[in-house]
């Protein structure tokens, strides 16, 4: 029984089929890797910080709808008058998860503004949440050379993984946890809305991103890739900037990890996987150009279709391969970074110098400049600046002498 | 009203938009910087 509820839950409101399902799933995942990847241009590209443990961050927006949003939901209808099954043992938390989802879909039928208000919150607890870990990731590692930073922040992925197996309250543990639907309301298939909406916010962070790279902090990231020590020598606080940049960065990556909760209606940790959330990320990444966010995109078109054609043709490739086709996908994954490597290790669309909006560089460049260093402080007015202060007592002391 | 359809060509209408909108926003960048180095180079040339 709960079985066949469960196998309900998983395939309700899909409508899309076909050639159009594949598209669906292309952008839907484009969108997420989008997300993650730029997060991760962000932090290594233009910071120099290696975050190989990108996954962490993912899990924990997945962990916000399992072990948060969910609660809420089932709290909040429960306080409405809807009967639900006992879920607050670990047992009945897992066990019950599949007919209790099963009442509260019926109930959030009616109630697109529930079902809205509970997506805006779950991406805002999942932001802040992601800050969090960055934060707590920082601690012991930010003063880390790159690779014992790597190699710690590899251990935290494979931990995070390990917590959502082991604790059943979480996550459910090995066996998952089913999540409301909350684009019941909507009558059609949701991962059309969920597709939607995870693009936009991968085009939203693109210009968050963009904006904080042509900024003076932009400026401040690069000159902290290229050499921290000099960054360091003029009074800047390296550690700190870093700190920053990861809380950020890891705030925006849990985003994409509570969206594709929802797009499943299902969040099991092995969804989570470090291979898939790290790696492939950082294949995208390096085939793109880091430092530069069009190369990021590129990368990430380039690699989330070819994934997805390969997974929907996984019994034609079988045919034609000599191995299983299970491990296609990662041979290709080594191979491509190798190849990349060797053959461009630039990326298809090289890092190029950072821009200033709404300058005209040329006139920058082209007019002459003229400073009449008599006049400067007359210009800035009498009482900027300590000199300004000696001016205007002065000027206070003359006025008092005419008198 | 078939919803899946049109929300269908909306998500396809996005899909396309997002990245001529990156690859128009990063041609403009750099062809401003090529500018700028070339007017670099001019102003250089005229000084020797």
């Amino acid at each position: 029984m709960i079985q066949e509820i469960a196998l309900g839950l998983l395939t309700s409101s899909i409508a899309v089929e076909g050639s159009s399902r594949l598209i669906v799933d292309i952008a839907m995942y484009f969108g997420l890797f989008v997300i993650v990847a730029m997060a991760l241009n962000f932090q290594y590209g233009n910071a120099g910080i290696p975050n190989m443990g990108c996954a962490v961050q993912v899990i924990i927006g997945g962990f916000t709808v399992s072990a948060i949003t969910t609660r809420l939901i089932f709290t909040l209808v429960g306080n409405a008058g809807v009967e639900l099954l006992p879920w607050t043992s670990d047992y009945d938390w897992v066990y019950n998860s599949p007919p209790n989802v099963n009442i509260v879909n019926s109930w959030l039928s009616g109630k697109p503004l529930f079902g809205i208000s509970m997506l805006l919150f779950t991406l805002a607890i999942s932001l802040i949440l992601g800050a969090v870990i960055g934060w707590l990731i920082a601690l012991p590692a930010i003063r880390l050379r790159a690779t014992y930073l790597m190699i710690v922040l590899i251990t935290m992925a494979d931990a995070s993984q390990i917590f959502g197996r082991n604790i059943p309250w979480i996550s459910g543990g090995t066996l998952g946890l089913f999540i409301p639907d909350i684009f019941k309301w909507y009558p059609g298939d949701r991962t059309l809305v969920m597709a939607i909406i995870t693009l936009l916010i991968g085009l939203i962070s693109f210009f968050i991103f963009r904006i904080m790279l042509n900024s003076p902090y932009g400026r401040l990231m690069r000159a902290i890739r290229e050499n921290e020590v000099t960054v360091g020598s003029v009074g800047k606080n390296v550690t700190g900037i870093r700190r920053n940049i990861l809380m950020f960065a890891s705030g925006i990556t849990a985003i994409s990890g509570a969206l594709l909760g929802f797009y499943f209606s299902y969040v099991v940790e092995a969804n989570y996987q470090r291979a898939l959330w790290t790696y492939w990320p950082w294949l995208m990444l390096i085939l793109g150009g880091p430092g530069n966010n069009a190369g990021t995109f590129l990368g990430c078109a380039l690699v989330v279709a070819m994934r997805r054609v390969i997974i929907m043709n996984k019994w034609f490739l079988q045919k034609v391969l000599f191995f299983p086709v299970a491990y296609f996908e990662q041979i290709l994954l080594g191979g491509l970074l190798l190849a990349v490597i060797i053959f461009r290790p630039n990326g298809l669309i090289p890092e190029k110098l950072l821009y200033i909006p709404g300058i005209n560089y040329r006139k920058l460049v082209d007019e002459e400049v003229v400073v009449d260093w008599r006049s400067a402080p007359k210009a800035r007015g009498a009482s900027s600046g300590i000199s300004g202060i000696f001016r205007t007592l002065g000027g206070k002391k003359e006025e008092a002498e005419e008198e | 009203m078939n919803w899946d359809t049109i929300l269908f060509w909306v998500m396809i209408a996005i899909w396309v938009i997002m990245p001529t909108f990156i690859v128009y926003q990063e041609i403009q960048e750099r062809r401003a910087l090529a500018e700028s180095e070339t007017a670099t180079d001019e102003l250089e040339a005229a000084d020797e």
